[in-house]
């Protein structure tokens, strides 16, 4: 924690930990979470729900922009007052444990799938949990530099991606366009795999050209919806969509076609790579969730909270008792997420536009 | 990681063990705040005093002609002047001078040779005299005048053993810190390159030089330095190295957060970039902060040759870095749960060779792992013409031989030998101790899970 | 203090928590290269399972052990197997999948295929093959005089021969995939025994079988029908044809290699689909026993339009016989769906293909013929 006030995120940095917040375990389904309602135009879904995100986050960061130097608690608590702050904050965390046990548990139901069938599953969980913490425990800048190497190394894994497009054929994917109004019903389903953007809310004291930060938010959102719609567009185009729409795991079969000169089997690779992607999601929310509830108890360092919480993760990564369920929980979380996050924003910036709350420089406070 | 960690502190604390004798403040030679009297008979007895049972510590009694024959005393240490320039350039002179003069002080502006100080406390100039100045008392003065005309034993300009380049300067900073300033600013004639002298150490009083450029450097960065350096509290520095150790943070991490070189020319490179640099009397290496990881894999070499090929040999030395640290993992960890990753054309051969190994992959690469370091070892410590020849027989012999009792499968000798290849393909030498080491953390968790 | 110990306790937790559950020990191994499945002849619901691994070590006589069982499922046949077995028995490095043609033409190669993409660790681009006129043991357990291993000399025959062109790609992924999508059927490659009926020498390439959507192989195509499948398909990389065409009054034997080709295939509906296939060949290096001066244009074009009908005639041939196996091989369905899909969501693809109309135009461009101005003078 050698945070002076001259640190801070780097605009690349800043991206970095956005990507990572978002890009994970949603990639793993979206291929046929998407298909089933829009067909082989799904990856138009998936650019809508992009600019779905991209309104969201635009609220968020209009609330984010009126209190430069607070983060969720604080700003709360200085809008709502303590008690509702306080309430307001404490919902965020759990969300944020939530949706970062979540990833773990998509993550586990497929290492356990792929590769470590016979490794029980709680000694695997013990020790991902173990590097969260590790990580989580550290400042926020650490985490930021982590994130950026990791988005550097996630280059790779763009690599790993493309070697089984020999296979691809673009007859699976016309007619474009040609499912009509269910592209727009598939809109929600996909948008869900875009939660993640509203870490904003405890980073953004952190950005150092908080003048750009709208710029660097719709490249963060950019490049996941590019992720996301090439994924979908290339495991259709291999695979084709009624194979895709039968496989629970569509982008491990996908991945099982690529051989290279020295690797027979690509998708093992891509599957510790990713696994490294959803624990950096898993991270990112772990430690908002543990920086807001220190701020709530005024700790200066979040140490004590971050172990406290791991057992909380690991029971509620324990709640689905199976695949079918994990999946439903997900489903419940996304549908919660967005009515939750932006009612939260907008609440917040209502009431902070009634009281005349602003801290922006040039206004009064 | 977490043994690296536990490795660290151990290294922390023996290095702490350095600084630790705080209680006894100060010299034991030279009583605190002694002050120097006018009379020359009582100086001397009480210089005698400190310099007792120091026998390479001469007095010469000498009667300056022209200060109306005032008895003066001359100190040095021999083996750290040369006596003739002594006699030449001090002593002649003195007595040599024919007009009037009353004061020493006057005297001396006629002193060729060397940079003149004057000192009344003896705590202050006891030191100076052991490191090879001059002291010249007189009667009726209670000042000392201190001539600097030390000539240090010392090796000269020679090439660096440990960063060789095949383009590129060939001078390497030597054990004397004038010589190695002088390298520096003979590169660099610019009055914005800042020289700033300090002591280092209670009992070694090592000339430490904080070298920016005060145009280019952050100046917080130089405050930061300039305190960490003041806050120094040793009995000695020996090298730069315990100075870099004791300047760091106290994180724990095996890899160096400071560059350490003995070219001048990579000295200039960071200093150009708005990078500090430390020298320090007694040590051939110069201490660049901060540093960053990609300075492990730079050598100034890149910035001599076609951009092309530097951007190759980079890559190269990227690969390198992790070659060094996970391709022994990652051959075992293939070889033991992912047989699928391996193509066909080649699992067969692989399985056959492992046939009849006795080990199991992860003792087979901690094994041959653990050889391979030996050897580096040996290599380094055995005297100069014995240690390629030996290290040569340990690879070729003791492979050949390892391999044909089927104690490891030659694939693995293969990987080991590629990964100890890559592993001296990075520059920087504290970090490749850092990466060498960090294989091993690696290596048995690869082999674990 | 408290720092220590809980170092000290994760190193510990690294040497404990950690294990070995998933060891798979590259020696300990058996690595079916090659799976055979055959008909039972006594128990039709039973089938003959045969899985042949290399031996490894050098004390060994035999190059490969080859197991046969009697199962109901390839998971029953997994567990028959691992039970003879010294080795843990696994899948990953499975190169070919031999099945004898009763059983592909039962169906029963789409229930196995599907049972073995339930596999974790099959390899995904194993080649699929159907044995014409013997039982999959008896291909796997062949020897032949130059590669006593009959497994990995059948998985080089097929890899070369797709390479040339001879043979069409047909691997486990695709055979899924096309199984799965709508509009095109899978297609596997074909084997046949060399020798004689009591001595078997060998094997060859020798076609490619066609499946309905029912997954049912319901007929082959010859050797030299193989070669336009591939040049309507664009699946092997190098394409070769030999053909004869008759220059005035004679038959000639004329060769070559496509360049390039390039496919247009157009769809009407009216009562019944019409397709239209519009190919453009571009023919290079054409090798032809003649006396014509091949230097003379005219003699260039006159050959490019005997070969376009010669072509013309072989697709179309190629179309009529898949249209009466209800076999859509060339993914012409893909095409309707694209162009009418709404017309093509209610429809049972494999009936309409059946009656559809598919008119074949070619048209060929010779680049260069040979190396001498008149070949046969």
């Amino acid at each position: 924690m050698a945070a002076g006030k001259k640190y801070g995120f780097s605009d690349f940095q800043w991206v970095a930990v956005m990507v990572s917040a978002i890009l994970g375990a949603g990639m793993m389904t979206l291929p046929r979470a998407v298909g089933e309602i829009a067909g082989r135009d799904g990856w138009i879904s998936i650019i809508l729900a992009g600019f779905v995100a991209w309104t969201a986050a635009l609220i968020i960061w209009l609330l984010c922009r009126k209190f430069p130097t607070r983060t969720l608690p604080e700003m709360s608590m200085l809008i709502l007052g303590r008690p509702l702050g306080i309430l307001v904050s404490a919902l965020y965390s759990l969300y944020a444990l939530v949706v970062c046990s979540l990833a773990l548990r998509i993550l586990l139901s497929m290492l356990s799938t792929w590769v470590f069938i016979w490794v029980p599953v709680p000694v695997l969980l013990i020790l991902i949990l173990i590097a969260i913490g590790y990580v989580g425990r550290m400042g926020a800048i650490t985490l930021a530099r982590l994130m950026e190497i990791k988005t550097i190394l996630a280059v790779a894994i763009v690599f790993m991606f493309m070697v089984p497009l020999r296979e691809f054929v673009s007859l699976n994917l016309r007619p474009v366009g040609g499912e009509g109004l269910k592209i727009l019903q598939a809109v929600p389903n996909a948008s869900f795999s875009f939660l993640g953007f509203e870490v904003m809310l405890i980073f953004f004291p952190f950005l150092i050209n908080k003048n750009k930060a709208l710029k660097l938010n719709s490249i963060a959102l950019g490049l996941v919806t590019a992720a996301y719609a090439a994924g979908v567009v290339f495991v259709y185009g291999v695979l084709g969509l009624e194979y895709t729409l039968n496989l629970i795991w569509p982008l491990m079969t996908y991945m099982r076609i690529g051989t290279l000169p020295f690797v027979q089997r690509v998708d093992n690779m891509l599957l510790f790579a990713w696994a490294g992607l959803i624990i950096s999601v898993a991270t990112v929310h772990y430690f908002s969730a543990t920086y807001t509830l220190a701020t709530l108890s005024k700790r200066k360092y979040h140490d004590i909270w971050v172990l406290v919480s791991l057992p909380l993760v690991y029971l509620l990564t324990n709640v689905p008792s199976n695949l079918a369920e994990t999946f439903v929980f997900s489903e419940i979380v996304g549908m919660i997420g967005y009515p939750f996050l932006l009612g939260m924003a907008v609440l917040l910036l209502l009431v902070a536009k009634i009281r005349g709350l602003d801290e922006r420089e040039g206004k009064k406070t | 990681m977490i043994i690296l960690g536990v490795f660290n502190k151990l290294l922390g604390a023996v290095k702490a063990g350095f600084g630790k004798n705080k209680g006894e403040a100060g010299s034991p030679n030279a009583p605190a705040d002694k002050m120097l009297t006018k009379n020359i008979r009582i100086n001397e007895q009480m210089l005698r005093q400190v310099y007792k049972d120091c026998d390479d510590v001469k007095f010469k009694r000498l009667t300056i002609p022209s200060m109306n024959n005032c008895r003066a005393l001359v100190v040095y240490t021999e083996g750290l002047l040369e006596l003739d320039n002594m006699t030449r350039d001090i002593i002649s002179p003195l007595l040599a001078e024919p007009e009037n003069k009353r004061k020493i002080e006057d005297v001396t502006q006629l002193i060729a040779a060397g940079e003149i100080s004057f000192s009344t406390q003896l705590r202050h100039f006891t030191g100076e005299i052991l490191k090879g100045n001059i002291a010249i008392l007189t009667d009726g003065n209670d000042r000392a005048t201190i001539i600097d005309i030390k000539k240090a034993p010392g090796r000269g300009v020679e090439e660096t053993l440990q960063e060789r380049l095949i383009r590129g300067p060939r001078e390497g900073f030597t054990e004397v810190l004038m010589v190695n300033q002088g390298l520096v600013r003979r590169r660099l004639p610019d009055p914005k390159l800042k020289v700033i002298r300090m002591k280092i150490g209670r009992r070694s009083l090592t000339d430490v030089s904080l070298l920016y450029l005060e145009d280019v450097a952050s100046m917080d960065l130089v405050q930061e330095v300039k305190e960490r350096l003041d806050a120094i509290d040793v009995d000695g520095t020996i090298e730069t190295g315990v100075i870099a150790e004791l300047i760091s943070e106290r994180t724990i991490t095996p890899f160096p957060l400071h560059m350490s070189t003995e070219r001048p020319d990579k000295v200039i490179g960071s200093l150009l970039q708005g990078k500090a640099v430390i020298l320090s009397d007694g040590s051939p290496f110069a201490l660049v902060v901060p540093s960053v990881a990609g300075d492990w894999i730079q050598t100034p070499e890149d910035y001599y040759i076609h951009p092309l090929f530097a951007t190759i040999a980079r890559i190269l030395r990227v690969v390198g870095v992790f070659a060094v640290t996970t391709l022994t993992a990652m051959y075992t960890a293939v070889i033991l749960y992912h047989y699928e990753m391996i193509p066909s054309k080649i699992i067969f051969f692989i399985a056959r060779t492992r046939e009849g190994v006795p080990f199991s992959p992860l003792t087979e690469a901690l094994l041959m792992e653990f050889m391979a370091e030996l050897a580096r070892e040996a290599s380094i410590r055995l005297p100069g013409p014995i240690g390629p020849t030996l290290s040569i027989v340990g690879a070729l012999i003791l492979g050949q031989a390892v391999v044909s009792a089927k104690l490891v499968s030659p694939v693995l000798l293969i990987v080991v030998a590629v990964a100890f290849m890559a592993g001296s393909v990075i520059p920087n030498y504290e970090a490749s101790l850092a990466l060498r080491y960090l294989r091993f953390p690696i290596l048995v968790a690869a082999g674990f899970l | 203090m408290i720092r220590f110990l809980f170092t000290i306790f994760l190193c510990g937790l690294l040497f404990f928590a950690g294990g070995c559950w998933d060891i798979l020990l590259i020696e300990d191994l058996a690595m079916v290269i090659a799976i055979g499945f055959d008909v039972d002849p006594e128990n039709p619901d039973l089938m003959v399972v045969t899985m042949t691994s290399p031996t490894l070590s050098e004390e060994k006589k035999e190059p490969m052990a080859t197991v046969t069982v009697k199962a109901e499922s390839i998971d029953q046949a997994l567990h028959n197997v691992q039970r003879q077995s010294e080795d843990i028995l696994v899948l990953g490095q499975t190169n070919v999948l031999v099945f004898c043609e009763e059983f592909a033409r039962s169906g029963r190669l789409s229930e196995v295929m599907s049972q073995l993409s339930q596999l974790r660790d099959i390899n995904a681009n194993a080649k699929v093959v159907v044995v014409k006129g013997a039982t999959a043991q008896n291909v796997l357990q062949l020897s032949s005089p130059v590669e006593p291993r009959a497994a990995v000399y059948l998985v080089d025959l097929l890899e070369r021969n797709h390479f040339t062109g001879m043979i069409n790609q047909a691997t486990v992924s695709e055979y899924w995939r096309k199984h799965y999508t709508l509009g095109i059927d899978p297609v596997v490659a074909l084997i046949d025994i060399t020798g004689h009926e009591d001595e078997k020498e060998g094997f060859r390439v020798a076609g490619a079988g066609l499946f309905n959507s029912a997954g049912k192989m319901t007929g082959t195509l010859t050797d030299e029908e193989v070669i336009s499948y591939n040049i309507i398909t664009g699946d092997a990389p190098r394409r070769r044809f030999i053909t004869k065409v008759k220059i005035s009054g004679h038959k000639r034997n004329v060769s070559g290699l496509i360049e390039r080709s390039k496919v247009k295939i157009k769809t009407k509906i009216k009562d019944k689909p019409s397709i239209d296939v519009r190919m453009e060949l571009i023919v290079d290096g054409l090798d032809a026993d003649w006396d014509a001066n091949v230097l003379d244009p005219k003699v260039t074009d006159k050959l490019a339009k005997l070969l376009a009908k010669d072509f013309q005639g072989n697709i179309q041939e190629l179309f009529e016989k898949s249209q009466k196996v209800q076999a859509d091989f060339a993914g012409l369905g893909r095409h309707v769906r694209v162009q009418h899909s709404e017309w093509f969501n209610g429809k049972d693809w494999a009936e309409e293909y059946k009656d559809a109309d598919i008119s074949v135009s070619v048209k060929v461009t010779v680049r260069r013929i040979g190396t001498m101005v008149k070949p046969e003078s």
